[in-house]
């Protein structure tokens, strides 16, 4: 009796366990499954997200109490564009010389704001060089290498309070192909698009999976992906061209499909690895020509940071060159310890100059080493070109003159060992430009085009010589017609200057057949401005 | 004489403390759980994140921590469930053996014994000191082919206990034997087989016999803690793994009547299910050969294919010597885990038959992550580590040792802060990661070495 009774109240017993126990499993499943996939995919975008939207407030509000909310915008000129290179955002500075903090960021920004800069996306720059748009006054463009979490984390409330725009090129095999997980060094593809989304950052390519320098010869030395022949271990040699060009291809086709896989956009932009495709040091003199060549089929911007021969820090288009598809872009690596004074200083210096122009070295304006050493001292208010002892010159470019035209400069020169005085002006580049050479017993007019470097007039005399003491060379360009001056006196000139030359800066080199002799002291420059005679 | 009267209600379970100090113990021990538990979804989201594990793997993780978990709330339900057991039979089914309110049937200890010269008296002894009626009760020693001086200390006990059963073997036959001529010896309707080196706390005797009270019940395990506990590491580490194995592990089982194995330390069956498996659980052969290992499991899966109940009991507490070195303990392991592997095939036959909750949410999903552990153990510690840095490691062995932190809750709150060994468990899962669960493998590949593994 009580056996029949007990065995069903015992059945009873166990059920109801048995349900209970059901449901605390699919309970723990379910939770275990959606927590995960709560903190593994969107958690970690929306903390990031929360914690920069409520931290953009506190720096809005800081940099209205800082500025005043005053912003001097200035009316801009359409001219060149200037784009800045930064890499990690970190709480203190790590000793590397490519990092900085979240306060100099900060400082920075709240200065480009203040002085009433405003930063654009790739698109738009395309678009600008294409001659589709026009660009908003004193645009400037913030790019940011290697796609950094902490760039991201630590710059995006700074950029939201200012309301800037930037530029992120990442890695895509470590970044798009990496879809979960937050808290890594790289930015994952779930915030990739999220930031997309924000409208506050352009995310374009730096390269799929060339960022790690890798052996370019039999004893292992490093070289970097899109500079160097790679060189081949197991056979013995180096690349053939055609590996190099379909191993440079390839990465430049996978960083933009990986890249609009995550993204649904095609990026328009890539940004070489260390900002090299051979324009420095390469075991491939090709590369340089090559890279941009097979990276044109991909990417309407390519940008590197510097190269030898171009001198200006802006980036400058003429109506010629806007019905390319496709652009090389400098940008200006900022420095660790940059604050606000220093982005606004670096502005200045490489923004066009409007003339006249006067220079007596208070501060330096602009003059960018090209040769040897050159240095502003504003204790003794001059330019001093030394040549280094195993070289034969010195030489300086004074940055933002690259859109002047018709012009007359003088400058102070003291020339302790009669070394040669050239004086450059219609300075495009180092294969394009145009120079008065004063040396003892002559002066040249000189002009090189597209590399190819004549004189193109002369006058020699054992009366034309350099006056001991301090005295001034003169250069008027005007149209065709480029005419060399000491103390006033003209002493050559030729109406028959390349066409190619129309504009261009100016720039001064010290020159002595003795290594280490040349040496060179500037003072006082003025440029002039002429009326074309038409 | 002891008094013999013990109420049949409902058994409690005093707790040593105040209640509001029992309440806030507990409430503590509840929020440990939960804090664990969230970061047990934290660390495997992580690693799910950082390692970019594939969506089976990432399954198959939240799988083993569902089961290890649901092991523990299956443990929740223990008592309630042994209590149910009994209190369906306030009064016992088996005629004439009524003792106030409760019944005492007669009852046969077996052990089964080979050259154990230093434990046997002890063991006998204890058996006698039991509270249990002597005149329904008997001690049957098997004394398997002793070349030390075993045969002549049983003499000399036999003269001073009447009840004292002695079979003397000169050739060693084997334990499986042993226990199975016990079994047709027994006059005692319950036979409780002991390991010769150990024996039941004689004041919990009387409890030995309580489940049986219900019909259904075939077999039960006893709880048993190692008497060597305080020896050295290796024992104290044991002594956790076996509370835990038994209070938790063994209790979940029991929730559900399925215990898989009841322990060869300490075990009582019911004679008349048992006698007619015997021939068969002698001659039992895997790939050809007779099985040496694994006899505790393999009687309980036949008293279960029977559709007997096997429970345990933490009511009787018996002591066992566990291995003090770690050479015997490897030994002991490698036995266990050909013992599990040889028996888990055999009652994968009838277990979803039989119970097939119990296979569903507990026997398969055991079989699975058993086998797949110690490779998943390798890509953790080996492949994982070189591949994904030391991240994945650190995951890894997080994620283990918060499963481990889970276990560690439930100890405490079960041990009710009598058990102290606790912290142990943490060495034991270290251990286990890093050496047993790759004994299994070894296990495997020499399960056809059918010597007997001696101590």
């Amino acid at each position: 009796m009580g056996n029949a009774i007990g065995t069903s109240s015992y059945d009873a017993h166990l059920r109801r366990i048995k349900i209970y126990f059901s449901f605390l499993i699919v309970f723990l499943i379910l939770a275990f499954a959606a927590g995960s996939m709560f903190l593994k995919g969107a958690f970690g975008v929306m903390t990031v997200s929360g914690r920069s939207s409520a931290l953009s407030v506190l720096y809005r509000a800081e940099y209205l109490l800082s500025s005043g909310g005053k912003n001097t915008a200035v009316a801009a000129e359409d001219n060149g564009i200037l784009v800045f290179v930064y890499h990690g955002i970190l709480d203190k500075p790590d000793g590397s010389n490519f990092n900085t903090t979240v306060a100099d960021f900060k400082s920075q920004m709240f200065a480009l704001k203040s002085a009433g800069y405003n930063t654009i996306t790739l698109d738009a720059l395309y678009k600008y060089l294409r001659g589709e748009v026009k660009l908003p006054p004193k645009s400037v463009i913030l790019t940011f290498d290697d796609g950094r979490f902490d760039s991201f984390y630590n710059g995006d409330p700074i950029l939201r309070a200012v309301e800037f725009k930037a530029v992120m090129f990442v890695i895509t095999n470590f970044s798009a192909d990496n879809e979960t997980g937050s808290g890594s060094y790289y930015l994952t593809s779930q915030y990739l698009k999220s930031m997309e989304l924000s409208g506050r950052w352009d995310i374009e390519v730096h390269t799929q999976n060339g960022h790690s320098p890798f052996p370019i010869d039999a004893l292992g030395n490093p070289g970097h992906f899109f500079s160097h022949k790679a060189w081949i271990l197991k056979e013995n040699r180096l690349e053939t061209d055609e590996e190099f060009e379909d191993r440079v291809d390839t990465d430049f086709a996978l960083g933009s499909s990986d890249l609009e896989q995550v993204l649904n956009k095609k990026p328009i932009g890539f940004a070489f690895p260390y900002g090299d495709f051979g324009q420095h040091d390469t075991n491939y003199a090709e590369a340089m020509k090559i890279v941009p060549e097979v990276g044109k089929k991909y990417y309407g911007l390519m940008f590197y940071q510097d190269m030898p021969s171009v001198r200006f820090h802006a980036n400058y288009f003429t109506e010629a060159n806007r019905s390319q598809k496709s652009f090389l872009i400098k940008r200006i690596d900022t420095g660790p310890g940059w604050k606000g004074a220093d982005i606004l200083a670096s502005i200045e210096r490489s923004l066009p100059k409007s003339l006249p122009y006067s220079d007596s070295f208070e501060k330096d304006n602009g003059w960018i080493k090209a040769w040897g050493s050159a240095k502003v001292q504003t204790e003794t208010r001059e330019l001093t070109l030394d040549s280094l002892p195993q070289q034969l010159g010195a030489a300086a470019i004074l940055d933002g003159t690259r859109l002047w035209k018709d012009y007359y400069l003088t400058a102070e020169v003291d020339v302790p060992y009669h070394n040669n005085v050239y004086v450059w002006v219609r300075f495009k580049d180092d294969n394009n430009n145009a120079a008065c050479n004063f040396g003892s017993g002559f002066v040249h007019i000189e002009q090189t085009v597209n590399g190819e470097k004549r004189v193109i007039k002369g006058e020699r005399g054992a009366d034309i010589g350099l006056p001991s003491e301090i005295f001034t060379v003169g250069v008027k360009a005007e149209g065709r017609s480029i005419e060399c001056l000491i103390n006033d006196k003209s002493i050559v000139k030729s109406d028959f200057v390349s066409p190619a030359l129309e504009e261009g800066g100016i720039g001064i080199k010290t020159w002595d057949p003795a290594p280490g002799l040349g040496l060179l002291h500037v003072k006082n420059v003025m440029v002039e401005k002429l009326e074309p005679a038409d | 004489m002891q008094n013999l009267h013990t109420t049949a209600g409902p058994i409690a379970f005093p707790s040593r403390r105040s209640l509001p100090v029992d309440f806030m113990f507990r409430l503590s021990m509840i929020l440990t759980g939960g804090l664990i538990l969230f970061f047990i979804i934290i660390v495997k989201a992580r690693s799910a994140a950082e390692l970019s594990t594939e969506p089976i793997l990432f399954g198959y993780t939240i799988f083993v921590i569902t089961f290890q978990l649901s092991r523990l709330v299956s443990a929740w339900f223990y008592k309630s469930t042994y209590r149910k057991i009994i209190s369906d039979f306030p009064i016992g089914p088996v005629k004439n053996i009524k003792s106030g309110g409760d019944f005492l049937s007669k009852v046969s200890i077996v052990v089964p014994c080979m050259n154990e010269e230093k434990a046997i008296e002890n063991t006998v002894t204890k058996c006698f000191e039991a509270d249990y009626p002597k005149d329904r009760f008997e001690v049957i020693v098997i004394n398997d082919g002793s070349t030390d001086r075993t045969g002549e200390i049983l003499q000399g006990l036999k003269k001073r206990y009447l009840n004292l059963v002695v079979v003397d073997w000169k050739k060693n036959r084997g334990k499986r034997h042993g226990m199975a001529a016990g079994f047709r010896l027994a006059k005692g309707e319950i036979v409780v087989q002991l390991d010769s080196d150990s024996y039941i706390d004689p004041p919990t005797f009387r409890n030995v016999i309580k489940p049986f009270r219900n019909p259904e019940v075939g077999a039960v395990s006893y709880h048993t803690d190692p008497e060597n506990a305080e020896q050295n590491l290796l024992t104290k580490m044991q002594a956790a793994y076996y509370f835990m194995s038994f209070k938790i592990l063994k209790a979940a089982e029991s929730t559900y009547g399925v215990v898989l194995c009841c322990s060869g330390c300490a075990s009582a069956y019911r004679k008349n299910i048992v006698l007619p498996l015997l021939d068969d659980w002698l001659e039992e052969k895997f790939l050809g050969l007779p099985v040496t290992w694994g006899d505790d499991r393999s009687i309980t899966n036949r008293v279960l294919r029977e559709g007997y109940k096997t429970i345990y009991s933490d009511e009787a507490s018996a002591f066992t010597i566990c291995p003090s070195t770690f050479k015997q303990f490897l030994k002991q392991q490698i036995r266990w885990k050909k013992g599990w592997f040889v028996n888990s095939i055999f009652a994968s036959k009838f277990i979803v038959r039989r119970e097939p909750f119990v296979a569903f949410i507990y026997f398969f999903p055991l079989m699975v992550v058993t086998v797949f552990t110690p490779f998943m153990a390798a890509r953790a510690l080996i492949y994982n580590s070189a591949v994904h840095s030391d991240l994945s490691l650190l995951f890894y062995v997080l994620g283990v040792f918060l499963v481990v932190g889970m276990i560690a809750v439930q100890y405490k709150m079960v041990s009710n802060g009598k058990n102290r060994y606790w912290p142990y468990l943490f060495i034991w899962a270290f251990i286990n990661m890093t050496i047993l669960v790759f004994l299994l493998p070894y296990a495997l590949a020499t399960i056809q070495n059918r010597k007997w593994g001696t101590r």
